[in-house]
């Protein structure tokens, strides 16, 4: 099973992952929350509790990073994005190392592993088992190191084998929490989804006696014109009156049913949003129904919530000249980037499984852009 | 894709191995620290019986490790509160000077027995184990320091390690339950993009009618002669009966609520999971367990005979002791996802003259028109995910528990 040691659980089942990029803010968060008790409780025996205070915002910002590389509108998390993180929180080590050397800490009260720890273990939701390998071993091996250098002279219980263990321990077990848990994920998913057996169609059914909004309106024209077809039929002879009516009845008909004909499956949506489409050659047509799912998806939820004005979301569609076509999505949407993330995200990680060069920018009006492939 | 439910059950197993892999790493760095302490201050000979207690303490996490379920989980609670016992009763005993210096090693096998995990697919059993972990790890250590007439040290790390394993599984459930909520359902967007074609494919078949009817009659009646012959009124008249029987003139009905009533289902269903609860399956509903809904009496009963079957090769097959069923609906259909993290099977193994899951299961679903999936592979437990259309509008073919019943029969599992 090499597939399990080298994909990550976001790259088997990014839909499941869609809280993901909060998990290294809690991680690094609850490792600084631990620390301030540690070096709360033992006050006194740090050489410096100014750099103890000094060293957690790199952690911090190191469960920030990783954070905001992993949004779902975010390139894949790649292993540069992981070392930074973990350079970050070898900067808190050395800065805590710094206000530990030369006090009276027993090491076995030393924070700051379980904050390397904490960092390295965030990465695993985003990282295959081999990357995890990869980036445990410095980073225990700095751990360990660095706390012999602190510790060898302040410490004569333990032997040096053993401060060292103590010292890269939270290391250690974050390493293999994290690359057990990716390793997991991913090995159990793919085996599932390999040897998964059934049908995926499910039941469709559009009730007959409820039509659309637009073909009930063919039906309200055409309920008023079957009485006078019938009228003139038994009549039996045409009226002036009647060639009039007519006339005036076969010009509203075929205006609505030459608009139910060039309408797209965006113009439905348009219709029933309020939304604007631009979509001169049909083009929304050459979707297939996964990406129709998706963008609807996303629509529909943007134009549901309050904070959205409806009349200002315009989607346009453009043919390419290599055969593709390039969508453009803006909406004003007045929350701040957390917030507009929390609300879009999941669609736009649906989005995102089924077209090409889908990117998100952010700013007073959002704006989505992504291609659909020719030959669709 | 995974549906949701399974893969949330992929991720609680995920964090479950995550904490049994760093229990395994707590008691060998036992099984080696606390002899080489022991070399180093010039003890006597390190204890056998306290190096038997971790590596029957590995035992029984190895036990868990491969075959999780409600008895391994209790084993290693029992294993483990005994080889705590031993373990530090033997170390301590005579060498009680190595508190507290020493107790970042020698609570290890205490914090180990924090991290029970979970055998199920849901986070919050594995909060209340560890918590249960915890208690007796603490209790045992409470005993040995009083039985050794010592100072009761209990350390930080089993502390720590509850309250971070705590916060994963904890933190776990709240994502779950965001995703519940905020996630879309991918299937469900899928099915109404389909609706949504369906609905034009209508619309373009009525134009085409309205055209070929309705227009020309309008247009003979503007360019025609005055008098109408025989042929003429025969075809107007038969375009105005042609546009009822399609329906079209219809005045457009504002949408219906699915009617609440059928409880049926719901009580039989309760039945079954009684059964097998009595039976040794311990049996978990959960989702939309509260939505109200109509199906047809048929289809009533293969609901009804696909849980029954799938919950029977539960029991008679998968050696796991509890079961979860996720019920979920969506404007068509109802799906239930039957989960077990039982040894799972490999689905293309099985011979064609095993009848369980093919007759019993996708027989009698796919007979009314509903549809299955199973995910299965070995040692990763399986899913049957069964989906059943549900009425769209209420009418007198509610389904009864005696209807259900009769015709549920006895399963082929």
């Amino acid at each position: 099973m090499r597939r399990a040691w080298t994909r990550s659980p976001q790259e088997v089942d990014p839909l499941s992952w869609f809280a993901g990029p909060r998990v290294p803010i809690l991680f690094s968060g609850a490792a600084v929350a631990q620390g301030i008790v540690i070096v709360t409780l033992y006050w006194d025996q740090w050489s410096s509790v100014l750099l103890q205070f000094l060293a957690m915002p790199f952690f911090l910002a190191a469960g920030l990073t990783t954070s905001a590389n992993t949004q779902p509108n975010r390139r894949q998390f790649a292993p540069h994005h992981a070392a930074i993180a973990l350079l970050l929180a070898v900067g808190g080590l050395l800065v805590s190392a710094l206000g530990t050397s030369g006090g009276t800490l027993p090491v076995t009260q030393w924070w700051t592993g379980i904050a390397v720890a904490a960092t390295l273990a965030s990465l695993a939701p985003y990282s295959s088992a081999v990357q995890m390998i990869v980036y445990s071993i410095p980073a225990t091996l700095v751990t360990g190191f660095v706390g012999l250098a602190v510790f060898a002279p302040l410490e004569h219980f333990w032997s040096p084998t053993a401060l060292t263990v103590i010292s890269l321990g939270p290391v250690l077990i974050g390493a293999v929490c994290g690359t057990v848990f990716s390793y997991t994920v991913v090995d159990k998913t793919l085996a599932l989804l390999d040897t998964s057996v059934g049908s995926e169609e499910s039941f469709l059914k559009v009730d007959p006696a409820a039509p659309s909004e637009q073909l009930g309106s063919i039906a309200r024209v055409s309920a008023r014109v079957a009485p006078f077809l019938a009228g003139v039929a038994n009549a039996g002879r045409i009226t002036p009156s009647d060639r009039a009516l007519a006339a005036q009845i076969a010009r509203r008909l075929r205006t609505e049913l030459v608009s139910v004909t060039s309408r797209s499956w965006l113009d439905v949506v348009a219709h029933e949003t309020g939304m604007v489409v631009s979509d001169p050659g049909r083009l929304a047509d050459r979707m297939n129904e996964s990406q129709r799912a998706a963008l609807r998806g996303l629509l529909v939820t943007a134009l549901e919530n309050s904070v959205v004005d409806r009349s200002t979301v315009l989607i346009e569609l453009r043919a390419q000249p290599d055969g593709s076509t390039a969508v453009a999505l803006s909406i004003d949407v007045d929350l701040p980037e957390g917030r507009r993330l929390v609300l879009l995200a999941p669609y736009y990680l649906t989005l995102k499984m089924t077209v090409d060069d889908l990117s998100w920018d952010n700013g007073e009006n959002m704006l989505v852009r992504f291609r659909i492939p020719p030959g669709q | 894709m995974l549906p949701r439910a399974v893969a949330a059950g992929v991720t609680v197993a995920a964090v479950a191995r995550g904490a049994w892999a760093i229990a395994a790493v707590c008691l060998v760095i036992a099984l080696i620290g606390a002899p080489e302490l022991y070399a180093r201050g010039g003890y006597t000979a390190f204890p056998v019986v306290s190096v038997l207690a971790v590596v029957a303490m590995l035992a029984a996490l190895v036990a868990l490790v491969i075959r999780p379920s409600l008895l391994t989980i209790v084993l290693y609670l029992v294993v483990g509160s005994a080889g705590v016992y031993l373990f530090l009763h033997g170390v301590l005993d005579g060498h009680t000077s190595l508190l507290p210096s020493a107790l970042v090693l020698i609570n290890r096998p205490e914090v180990a027995l924090v991290l029970v995990g979970t055998a199920g697919h849901r986070p919050m059993p594995a909060v209340f184990w560890g918590i249960g972990g915890f208690l007796a790890g603490a209790g045992v250590t409470v005993l040995v320091c009083a039985q050794l007439a010592i100072p009761i040290e209990l350390g930080n790390a089993p502390a720590l390690a509850l309250a971070n394993y705590c916060a994963a599984f904890l933190g776990l459930s709240l994502i779950q339950r965001a995703q519940r909520t905020r996630v879309p359902d991918y299937l469900q967007l899928r099915d109404q993009a389909r609706q949504i074609e369906i609905a034009r494919g209508i619309e373009n078949r009525s134009v085409a009618l309205l055209h070929d009817t309705v227009l020309n009659d309008l247009a003979l009646i503007i360019n025609g002669p005055e008098q109408l012959d025989g042929r003429m009124t025969a075809r107007m008249l038969a375009d105005v009966q042609t546009m009822s029987d399609s329906n079209i003139l219809a005045e457009v009905p504002t949408a219906e609520v699915l009617d609440a009533g059928d409880a049926a289902l719901r009580n039989l269903v309760m039945a079954i999971v009684s059964d097998f609860q009595w039976r040794g399956l311990n049996v978990e509903v959960t989702g939309d367990t509260g939505a109200e809904f109509r199906m047809a009496p048929e289809v009533v009963a293969a609901a009804a005979g696909a849980l029954r079957a799938s919950l029977e090769n539960i029991l008679a097959h998968s050696g796991a002791e509890s079961a979860e069923i996720i019920v979920s609906l969506s404007n068509t259909a109802a799906t239930w996802t039957v989960n077990d993290s039982g040894k799972g099977f490999d689905i293309s193994a099985i011979g064609a003259d095993r009848l369980g899951l093919r007759s019993s299961v996708f027989g009698r679903v796919e007979s009314v028109g509903g549809t299955v999936k199973v995910w299965s592979a070995p040692g990763n437990g399986t899913s049957v995910l069964f989906s059943l259309p549900i009425m769209l509008a209420p009418s007198g073919s509610e389904a009864t528990l005696d209807d259900a019943h009769a015709k549920a029969g006895p399963t082929d599992a």
